[in-house]
């Protein structure tokens, strides 16, 4: 018999579906192995047929979002939180940083386009107060990180769940993939904003450029740090920062590069979190980052405005 | 006395949608209106960002056409600093931006729509899909899937990633792809003509036999697009507008783009609707039509027949299926620039011009598989985003959506089958292509239904979603 599959999509930007359909070849092939019963993206079932596998693309914005989110969980034996956004919040979940009425004001008011005042009106699905991954809403049996996940896990995944069997649980960082050279350059200055290094042989933490591969979970096989554009971050951080409080993306990173270029920790710590906005894009909505002791994202937020 | 009818959600399109119609006393359809359901709110999210950063993040508004925003980023940059990219790295951004509308198009043609047109309007839903396609026709369905393929791995190989590509950056882009790659995508894009010179033909046969009646629009319709020496183009040009005739009206700089557009919320959506100013305002399109519409021309031989065979025996309504013809003639036209670029020279020079953020105002545009999109930063004294707005081209089109569900439903409701009502409000908007992720900068979908309200009261309801 084969294995049932359905698909959601909450706040996020429909990347992680169009991953399904990246699957190429490998799509034709599992459509012998899977039926696809639910993917509002491809077909034209609007309920929630009962399936084995279910998996959810986005964070929860909206009530229609939890709302959504509790068929899905009610109708699926296996739950998957597919993609960054629905294991950390992603991008959308940028807006766990403000009251909801700031993100309507600034999206209807006060574009050089926009009337002024303006909000959404009528029937529209009501915001919650603040934007949150999907664990916080219903239970989640499996985390597929990556924005989006890349082809390579995703087949994996798939192919492990259809034999029954978890998918192994891979604990490298984005370094294990990038080829840069880690060399030591002390005295380097710390090049804030930039996102590209004059060197393609070595690491871009050596060369002052801050590159969150070090600290972030490899589910991309590192194709950003290899064409030559810095790792900002988008598959969330690596397992040990996840499981011990006591560590944390900017202080990881700021030990590493301070290794590699010389720059102080504390002006790196310091950037990080002026930037916080930058360096959290990812993950600012989920409690296993915002909660650690001595993180404090909203207020820095704030300050790198105002900064 | 009026009622009016939903459908919730839309699905086979990129985001979270119903189809709302009003009928009057007579039974007569009002007025129709698809509402947008999300909101990320961007605008607010982007504050307090690097803005060296904006084509990463801006990228991921959309999975669907990240390749539109990671570009209208870098382009805004550029405008603002007076930078221009080298040679080179402004041909590989176009090989990039060519792959990414052969996918984003043959994903709307044949993966979206295509299974509407396919099947026939008869068609259950259980058979309307990809994956049904791949059962009944698996030759037709998987050289459907091979030609988006082919757009989405040029997009990985040229921007290191397929959704969400990273490479193109201020200045310039990051890296080469090596001359292996490069053969290899001028091999397939070679490829992709061959299929599309099979796959057009059959589209168009199965078009026609839809007998899809389209009645013309009331209002008129302006075409909005980028034009740069009256040809199609995607990456460079000026804002031009143009009537049904396709009679040029006004043209303008990117950069004032806000003097000529203006947004209105619409009620229960939280998608933008975008006017042309004026007294008083003019409805607009925008996407592929238009573009073909506002310039005539196309840069390549084979796009150029496809078009001007379109043209033939053809008055100059605005019909919505038009966009899928047109999305024909740009596949081709994407297929044959990647061969020319990937199969030809590059200079060997520099990929980047070295540049640094500045306090200032950033504007770029692109045209987005679905039209023209802009994105606007002010900068501060730190190098960080200020204040942003964007303005994507589902927004541009949703009174043309509007006004073609309205002509769609005056034909299909009378025949009282809720069926093929539904399927054919949804077949409309599926030919525009909306792509709501972008539209509210953020995406999802819905079970489907019809609401019919009359005097503000729920008189029926005709719904998809289980019971």
């Amino acid at each position: 018999m084969k294995a049932k599959v359905s698909t959601e999509w909450l706040s996020g930007c429909s990347g992680c579906h169009i991953a399904l359909v990246d699957l190429h070849e490998k799509l034709v092939n599992l459509v012998d192995e899977v039926e696809f019963v639910r993917v509002p993206v491809l077909m034209d079932e609007k309920g929630y047929p009962k399936a084995n596998i279910g998996i959810v693309e986005g964070a929860v914005r909206s009530d229609h979002d939890w709302h959504c989110l509790m068929k899905m969980r009610e109708s699926v034996t296996t739950l998957v939180a597919f993609g960054t956004c629905a294991v950390y919040g992603g991008p959308s979940g940028l807006g766990w940083l403000y009251p909801r009425e700031e993100v309507l004001a600034t999206a209807y008011g006060s574009g050089p386009t926009n009337t002024p005042g303006d909000r959404p009106m009528g029937d529209v699905p009501v915001l919650e107060d603040s934007v949150v991954p999907i664990d916080m809403v219903v239970p989640v049996d499996l985390y597929l990180p990556g924005c989006p996940p890349s082809p390579f896990y995703i087949a994996a995944a798939l192919r492990r769940l259809l034999d029954s069997k978890a998918p192994p649980l891979h604990d490298q960082t984005v370094c294990a993939d990038c080829r840069r050279k880690m060399i030591r350059r002390p005295g380097t200055a710390l090049r804030k904003g930039a996102i590209t290094a004059a060197d393609d042989e070595i690491c871009f933490l050596s060369q002052g450029v801050v590159c969150m591969g070090s600290a972030t979970l490899n589910r991309c096989q590192s194709p950003c740090p290899r064409r030559g554009v810095a790792c900002t971050g988008c598959n969330g951080p690596r397992m040990e920062i996840i499981r011990e409080p006591r560590l944390d993306i900017r202080t990881s990173i700021a030990g590493t590069m301070h290794t590699m270029c010389g720059a102080d920790e504390a002006d790196i710590v310091r950037y990080l979190e002026a930037d916080a906005k930058t360096y959290y894009s990812y993950t600012v909505a989920s409690p296993a980052v915002y909660k650690k002791p001595t993180v404090e994202l909203r207020e820095w937020a704030k300050s790198g405005v105002l900064a | 006395m009026s009622r009016t009818i939903t459908i919730d959600p839309v699905t086979r399109i990129e985001g979270h949608a119903r189809i709302l119609l009003n009928v009057d006393d007579a039974g007569q359809v009002s007025s129709a209106h698809l509402q947008v359901l999300e909101i990320r709110g961007f605008e607010k999210l982007l504050q307090g960002m690097e803005l060296f950063k904006m084509p990463l993040t801006t990228a991921r508004i959309c999975g669907v056409c990240p390749a539109a925003h990671h570009l209208a980023a870098v382009q805004a940059i550029e405008n603002g600093l007076g930078v221009q990219a080298p040679a080179d790295a402004r041909l590989l951004r176009e090989l990039l931006y060519m792959g990414h509308i052969l996918h984003s198009h043959a994903l709307s043609a044949f993966v979206l729509a295509g299974p509407d047109i396919l099947s026939g309007r008869g068609a259950k839903g259980e058979a309307r899909n990809i994956f049904s396609l791949l059962r009944v026709a698996p030759e037709l369905a998987t050289k459907m899937l091979r030609l988006r393929s082919i757009g989405q791995r040029t997009v990985e190989i040229v921007g290191a990633r397929g959704i969400h590509p990273v490479s193109v950056v201020p200045g310039g882009i990051a890296g080469r792809p090596s001359p292996e790659y490069l053969s290899g995508i001028a091999a397939s894009a070679v490829q992709a003509v061959a299929i599309l010179e099979e796959l057009i033909p059959v589209l168009h046969n199965k078009l026609r036999a839809l007998e899809w009646v389209e009645e013309p629009l009331p209002a008129p319709l302006r075409s909005i697009a980028l034009s740069r020496n009256g040809e199609v183009s995607f990456l460079e040009g000026k804002l031009t507008v143009a009537d049904q005739a396709g009679k040029v009206l006004r043209s303008f700089a990117p950069s004032d783009y806000a003097e000529h557009l203006v947004e209105h919320v619409v009620p229960g959506s939280y998608m933008k609707l975008v006017h042309l100013r004026g007294e008083p305002e003019e409805l607009c399109y925008t996407g592929a039509l238009a573009r073909l519409k506002v310039n005539g021309k196309v840069p390549t031989p084979r796009a150029a027949g496809l078009l001007g065979a379109l043209a033939e025996g053809k008055d100059s309504q605005f019909r919505p299926t038009g966009y899928i013809e047109a999305r024909m003639v740009e596949m081709m036209m994407a297929a044959e620039r990647m061969a020319d670029i990937a199969g030809g020279k590059f200079s060997g020079g520099p990929l980047q011009t070295p540049c640094e953020p500045k306090p200032g105002r950033y504007v770029g545009v692109v045209e987005a598989p679905r039209g023209v999109l802009i994105h606007d930063y002010t900068a501060d004294e730190s190098g960080r985003v200020s204040a942003v707005n964007m303005i994507v081209a589902t927004q541009a089109n949703y009174e043309a959506i509007d006004q073609s569900l309205a002509a769609s439903a005056r034909q299909l409701l009378p025949a009282k089958d809720d069926e093929a009502l539904m399927n054919g409000l949804e077949f409309t908007v599926r030919c525009f292509d909306p792509c709501l992720s972008c539209a509210t900068h953020s995406v999802g979908a819905m079970p489907m239904e019809v609401l019919v309200i009359r005097n503000g009261v729920v008189e029926r309801s005709i719904s998809r979603r289980e019971q």
